[in-house]
């Protein structure tokens, strides 16, 4: 929980990543693609720090590139012709655009993804879905809870076993066998263990009438405002994308619509979508020292 | 876990939505020349094709044992996962879903396919291609269910490790290269399509191998611990 946006309640996180990805997929006009894409960048590198510039560049870059290579080889519509391979296939100005823009959108969503891992934990998406599909949500929190549980006791049976003379760790063989009857061990005792926990949740009285869960989010005035700001902000980046006056085409010409006031407001209105956390997260910085300031 | 197709009224709803998406894309595709609504049209049809599953999972009220010991093989799958962290190519997780599958039925195969993916992806980082690997996973789960579950050749080691492989390979392989299809390439051609299943057939071959040789090696000794919590316990 680094910054203010994902301090807010789970519902308001969800929506934003969810319209943010819807968004930066249904977009190929180059404005908005930057606009999705350096937004992403920027939060991304807010949340992560240094490790978001690593994968850019060393993960994300090469992905660009090998998505307009794929297109341009495989490809070959188009009208502008730049040159003609031996095979007699030509490589279009028309092939590269449209691998570009199909590489940046990708790697776009995968920055937007990146965020949402960091802002949207396990907990939040629990309490966001917990109600309407309890079994289901439960079923996620043990296994997120269960991992760890078992990788601890196969370390743990592992070392015991050794120990105990039952296996030397002198050849890779002998480890091999130790690490397979460990395994067969811990999954032996991992189902056993599943019903002891089973048993105990029943006795505890799960599955009764009238029981609640546990949430530590309440949905507060501050969570409705940018609710707000963020439905009126997608519906004028939807009137902009029905309106037509933000299409972009690569094949087999590309015509990219030029700047109208429609494209104006709602690339307008998308940039501030886009850079919504890190807006709020400014202005959450700016109350505090001011605050800090006062005394 | 005795009642699997009791609710097949949400099956028959969900087939019919997934039809009718497929219909408005291909609308979109004729009036609106939209590329760019293959991918969440996509998505929509994934979750349309789910929510039977767990809609049927929600009002059957699956008891603490039952939901626990799920829970407890979608764990083991998820740690298989995460224990080959450093080998993308090597997962047991394909094969763990198939011996849930193959024990437990191919419903609760398909919630645990999903649920595996999506749970360790929680780790892994979760990415535009996660409803595609979930719907992957979940559908080995249930085809590899409706093969063997209560079925008398389920012991028989070479047949269930051909089925583990070849879904391993063909069907999640399948499944899971339609997300870079819909995500990499900027048309349909049968060129297009080729050149993306080329680019994943190594990768999907070492998937399905692996599937096999676990379930070849340790299916049947998985299958038994797991026939012996259920008898021992009573339970599905």
């Amino acid at each position: 929980m680094t910054d203010a946006f994902s301090r807010r309640h789970p519902t308001v996180n969800l929506i934003f990543f969810v319209a943010a990805a819807v968004f930066a997929m249904l977009f190929n006009h180059p404005v908005f693609l930057g606009i999705s894409f350096f937004a992403a960048l920027c939060y991304a590198v807010k949340l992560k720090g240094k490790s978001a510039f690593r994968t850019f560049f060393f993960a994300l870059l090469p992905l660009l590139v090998f998505v307009t290579l794929l297109n341009f080889l495989v490809n070959h519509y188009g009208v502008t012709v730049l040159y003609t391979f031996r095979s007699g296939n030509n490589l279009t100005l028309e092939t590269i655009a449209y691998g570009a823009v199909t590489g940046a959108l990708v790697v776009a969503m995968i920055l937007w993804f990146m965020c949402y891992n960091e802002v949207v934990t396990e907990d939040k998406f629990m309490h966001v879905f917990g109600k309407r599909m309890p079994n289901a949500a439960l079923l996620i929190l043990m296994v997120l809870r269960f991992v760890p549980m078992y990788s601890k006791q196969l370390s743990e049976t592992y070392a015991a076993r050794k120990n105990a003379g039952l296996a030397s760790d002198e050849r890779k063989i002998d480890i091999i066998k130790n690490g397979v009857s460990s395994v067969s061990g811990v999954i032996t005792w991992a189902l056993e263990h599943s019903i002891e926990t089973a048993d105990s949740m029943k006795a505890r009285g799960y599955g009764l009438k009238g029981r609640t869960n546990y949430s530590r989010f309440t949905f507060a005035p501050a969570d409705f405002a940018l609710l707000f700001v963020m439905l009126t902000l997608s519906a004028l980046i939807i009137a902009g994308k029905i309106s037509g006056a933000a299409d972009a085409l690569y094949n087999p010409v590309i015509k990219i619509d030029g700047a109208s006031p429609m494209l104006v407001l709602s690339s307008i209105a998308y940039l501030i979508f886009c850079f919504l956390p890190l807006i709020y997260d400014w202005k959450e910085e700016m109350k505090w020292n001011r605050l800090y300031a006062k005394t | 876990m005795q009642k699997e197709y009791s609710s097949v009224k949400y099956y028959a709803a969900s087939a019919a939505f997934i039809a009718l998406l497929v219909a408005v894309t291909g609308l979109a595709r004729t009036f609106l020349n939209g590329k760019e609504f293959y991918y969440p049209m996509a998505v929509l049809i994934i979750v349309a094709a789910c929510v039977p599953f767990f809609v049927s999972f929600e009002k059957k009220k699956p008891s603490a044992r039952e939901l626990v010991v799920v829970a407890c093989m979608t764990a083991i799958a998820v740690a298989s996962r995460a224990a080959f962290y450093a080998l993308p190519t090597v997962k047991p997780m394909c094969a763990i879903v198939i011996i849930t599958a193959v024990s437990l039925g191919p419903q609760t195969g398909f919630i645990c396919g999903v649920l595996s993916m999506f749970a360790s992806n929680f780790i892994f980082g979760h990415g535009p291609w996660t409803p595609f690997q979930m719907l992957g996973m979940g559908a080995v789960g249930l085809i590899a269910g409706l093969i063997f579950y209560n079925k008398k050749y389920r012991s028989n080691r070479f047949l269930l490790a051909a089925a583990g492989g070849i879904l391993g390979f063909a069907l999640y392989g399948l499944i899971v290269d339609l997300s870079s299809l819909f995500m990499f390439s900027t048309g349909f051609s049968l060129k297009n399509i080729l050149a993306i299943y080329a680019s994943g057939f190594s990768f999907n071959l070492s998937h399905g191998i692996t599937t096999a040789v676990i379930l070849f090696v340790a299916g049947n000794a998985f299958t038994e611990k797991l026939d012996r919590i259920k008898i021992k316990y009573g339970m599905f």
